[in-house]
């Protein structure tokens, strides 16, 4: 009976979008290399400049700022309601996004208009490094993708041998904290923070609102804090310091373990993933050196 | 029922109340349970129980019982001066006015500058006020205020802040606004002494003025113009309950969002036990709003546990029912 | 000493534009029995009510045993004025007794607790209007005529020197027409209470009442004793019926046999 309700929802979310990834999977690849590219998800947006499509990206989300030149591109809109009258005004003969809340209506009206909509899942980390592979594929060049993915398992591999022998550091990876929302297992923060050598309190799958009392339970000796937005420097007047200060009784508080991290660690399905963990080991154990 | 017998069923609401407390405060997803919270008020237990029990779930269990008393009483207050047995205390649009106030700070709020645990109550506090404000400007004509005049803004005003609610959900990043949903489905937090202490002062300053004017409450349920010739200055007396009742509410959904049916269904159950003299339904329905949101809060707390529900999902989904078979009752005897 | 309990100077009242009472002239003397007839729209219940204070008068004076009514604070006003109106119907299931303790309110202090004598003047009150075994009845369970001697009870309950009631009969079938005038004549003498009736039923009013005012179009046409009022020709003019006045040897008092429109 436990999290029921977010399994039923995550298997809902699931059933809704399954059609349009049967769709994608059972067309044949087309023979011209797409030229105008639309991506309506920020981390898509992200792998298609990795793997060199950058400059045939005609149209991104308002959320899409990564890589710099992301941001020179048109808006459609945000990535909850892109607008469809933008996208199609730009003729693209390629638009990528990742399953959300919202844009499911925005993408089938753009099937319907005849344009080709691929949807490309990047939640998880498997998924995310396969949507490299496909997004390469899709843009003609498979091996820049796999490339990509190669070095990325190996960025992986080496801060797994970094922090292998060592303890596994009982972690908590906070979205928000009024309410708490925390990663649980098999979400990208807590695959990316186990890569990095630490241990996910958290069982329930997804992102489960919490109460203190259960995260005073389970004692975390560390506290990864995730931030919307944020000024450049973190504060100790950020208000999630502040919420966590209080309670001492948890290990990583009285420890002074509690990290802010820069926005979006941990957070985003592209390329970056090697690079968060990177950061989350260097947090979590800052001295297994490099 | 005689007077001595109402005051029998208080004492044993209010004593069912107390139970309730021990519940809520005995249950929750770690495993401590009746014995520990025991040994934690005699002076023992070991300092993390002591932490967990203490300010995390007493601390929470205590702030559900002010928003239920809160509730209950700004609900009875609301049905006699609006003379409408499904008035809620949201029915004029405070908890609207509440709402959009958090949504803008949420939108807008410089992040370091103002914490969370009492920027948003704050700016909800003063959305909440300045929807008191229109209401006064708008309803009043005259020197006269017409019932069915605070009826109609409030569900314009209702409405209004909803439309604007959306429209900031929509227009912004919807990663600011996670927390803002479950806000706005009533979030209980465990709350800092000095915000308790807040909460509690303006709850029990809101409650004593409501009790005090419990007699004028009969009258106003009589109509405007009976209630006047019983000696009632209708004006001022309409006047003096909203601002109380309002003030209570205001308190509750600024630190908790909006959850919703307690201030409908308490009083109704109330009316059924003792009858409809408000210097008994105030009181009552005080306490057992205060004893239903502390178990609601438990249950929200402990079913899914470790995850949490929101307690206004939990007070709907068993208020809803409730109140249909109140209504079928009710319909049935008529 | 008989001042005067109502006196109303030069009353004009309008409902927007619409003027409904003008130039009202009356007064009435305390401790007397005082029927207001008239036909539907003469503005009876628009005297009642500016005499209640419920309306203010747009030109004019209201006197309430010699005080200016819009100087009276509410209070004041409801513990010499009581009014029983046509119907009343509580969003809530109060019961009687409730609902009769609740004419004590312009008596009590800021709290609104009652005393032992509250509680025993709401206890004659319902005695008086034979209403008592009823007590922890719910209102509206009760009939039309208990609801109107409940409704009667709690205005003696206010412990009013003045009685406004408006067509308290009206919803009432013969015996309890006969039994609330009955009632009301007994109070009177009782309490020495002055009371205003307005009502339709011009014979049982002429049975009762010491004077009877007939309005038409917002003004007074003519006052007097029954006897001087309850001829054909004002009638005619009043209500435009043609009738025969006949005199009820056990009363001394005339009624009315109407025989056609005029």
């Amino acid at each position: 009976m436990r999290s029921s309700l977010t399994l039923i929802i995550a298997i809902a979310s699931l059933v809704v979008w399954m059609p349009a990834c049967r769709q994608a999977a059972q067309e044949p690849a087309p023979s011209a290399v797409p030229a105008r590219i639309v991506s309506l998800t920020p981390a898509l947006t992200e792998i298609l400049f990795a793997v060199g499509a950058g400059d045939r990206v005609v149209g991104v989300t308002e959320y899409c700022d990564f890589p710099p030149e992301a941001r020179t591109r048109p808006k459609v809109g945000g990535y909850v309601n892109p607008s469809v009258e933008a996208v199609v005004a730009l003729k693209p003969d390629l638009i990528v996004v990742s399953p959300g809340p919202g844009n499911r209506d925005a993408a089938l009206a753009m099937q319907r208009q005849g344009l080709r909509v691929e949807v490309v899942p990047a939640e998880s980390l498997e998924d995310t490094l396969a949507a490299i592979v496909s997004v390469a594929r899709m843009c003609g060049d498979e091996g820049k993708g796999t490339a990509l993915v190669g070095s990325i398992r190996a960025r992986f591999d080496a801060v797994s041998r970094r922090v292998a022998r060592l303890p596994r550091v009982p972690t908590l990876f906070s979205v928000q904290t009024t309410p708490i929302i925390a990663a649980g297992s098999g979400t990208l923060p807590a695959q990316i923070l186990e890569i990095a050598g630490g241990r996910n309190v958290v069982t329930e799958p997804r992102y489960p609102r919490i109460g203190l009392e259960s995260v005073l339970s389970w004692k975390p000796e560390l506290i990864l804090q995730s931030r919307m937005d944020a000024p450049a420097q973190p504060s100790s007047e950020d208000a999630e310091l502040a919420f966590w200060s209080r309670w001492k009784g948890i290990p990583a508080v009285s420890a002074n373990r509690v990290v802010l991290l820069d926005p979006g660690v941990g957070l985003r399905p592209g390329p970056r993933v090697a690079d968060d963990a990177e950061a989350l080991a260097a947090i979590i154990h800052p001295l297994a050196g490099r | 029922m005689r007077p001595s017998r109402k005051l029998a069923g208080l004492a044993a609401v209010a004593a069912l109340s107390l139970v309730a407390l021990a519940v809520a405060a005995s249950v929750g997803p770690s495993a401590l349970g009746v014995g520990d919270l025991l040994a934690v008020i005699t002076g023992g237990g070991d300092p993390n129980g002591r932490a967990i029990l203490i300010d995390v779930r007493l601390a929470r269990v205590l702030l559900a019982g002010l928003v239920g008393a809160s509730l209950s009483a700004a609900g009875c207050a609301y049905q006699a001066v609006l003379r409408n047995p499904l008035a809620d205390p949201y029915i004029l649009g405070i908890s609207g006015g509440a709402a959009l106030g958090a949504v803008a700070f949420d939108a807008f709020a410089p992040r370091a500058i103002l914490v969370a645990t009492t920027g948003r109550p704050a700016a909800a506090l003063a959305g909440a006020l300045a929807t008191l404000l229109i209401l006064f400007g708008l309803t009043r004509f005259r020197g006269r205020t017409e019932t069915t005049a605070l009826l109609l803004t409030g569900v314009v005003l209702n409405a209004f802040d909803s439309a604007v609610i959306q429209f900031f959900v929509s227009a912004g990043d919807p990663a600011r606004f996670q927390g803002t949903l479950s806000y706005l489905m009533g979030a209980m937090s465990s709350p800092s002494w000095a915000v308790l202490a807040t909460v509690g002062a303006l709850t029990a300053i809101g409650l004593a003025v409501l009790t005090a004017q419990s007699g004028t409450l009969n009258l106003l349920a009589l109509g405007d113009e009976e209630a006047a010739q019983l000696g009632v200055g209708v004006e001022r007396a309409t006047w003096v309950a909203v601002l109380a009742a309002s003030l209570v509410t205001a308190a509750a959904v600024a630190f908790t969002g909006i959850v919703g049916f307690v201030g409908l269904i308490v009083p109704h159950a109330m009316r059924r036990l003792f009858g409809a003299d408000h210097r008994v339904l105030v009181p009552a329905s005080a306490i057992a709003g205060a004893a239903m949101v502390m178990l609601a809060d438990a249950a929200a707390r402990t079913l899914f546990a470790p995850t949490e529900l929101p307690v206004g999902v939990v007070t709907a989904m068993v208020g809803g029912p409730f109140f249909l078979v109140l209504l079928i009752r009710r319909l049935r005897e008529s | 000493m008989s001042g005067a309990a109502l006196a109303f100077e030069n009353v004009g009242f309008s409902y927007g534009k619409l003027p409904i009472v003008t130039g009202l002239s009356f007064s009435i003397a305390e401790g007397s029995v005082v029927g207001v007839l008239g036909p539907n729209g003469a503005g009876k219940t628009t005297l009642v009510r500016l005499a209640s204070a419920a309306l203010t008068p747009s030109r004019g004076r209201i006197a309430v045993f010699g005080d200016d009514l819009g100087s009276l604070a509410s209070k004041a006003r409801a513990r010499r004025i009581a009014v029983v109106p046509q119907e009343t119907h509580p969003v809530f299931e109060f019961t009687v007794e409730e609902i009769v303790r609740m004419g004590r309110a312009p008596h009590l202090g800021f709290l609104g607790i009652e005393g032992p004598r509250d509680a025993a003047v709401a206890l004659e009150a319902m005695e008086s209007c034979e209403v008592a075994h009823l007590r922890t009845r719910p209102f509206r369970a009760l009939s039309g005529g208990e609801r109107q001697r409940v409704t009667l009870a709690r205005a003696l309950t206010q412990e009013p020197r003045l009685l406004l009631l408006d067509e308290p009969t009206a919803f009432l079938d013969l015996k309890h027409r006969v039994a609330v005038y009955g009632l009301l004549g007994k109070l009177h003498r009782e309490r020495g209470l002055t009371v205003v009736i307005v009502s339709h039923d011009i014979n049982l009013a002429a049975r009762h009442c010491d004077r009877l005012a007939l309005l038409r179009d917002g003004a007074i046409v003519i006052d007097g004793t029954p006897a001087e009022v309850l001829r054909p020709e004002p009638i005619r003019s009043v209500y435009d019926v043609e009738v025969d006045i006949g005199l009820d040897p056990s009363s001394g008092r005339p009624f009315v046999i109407p025989r056609g429109v005029a």
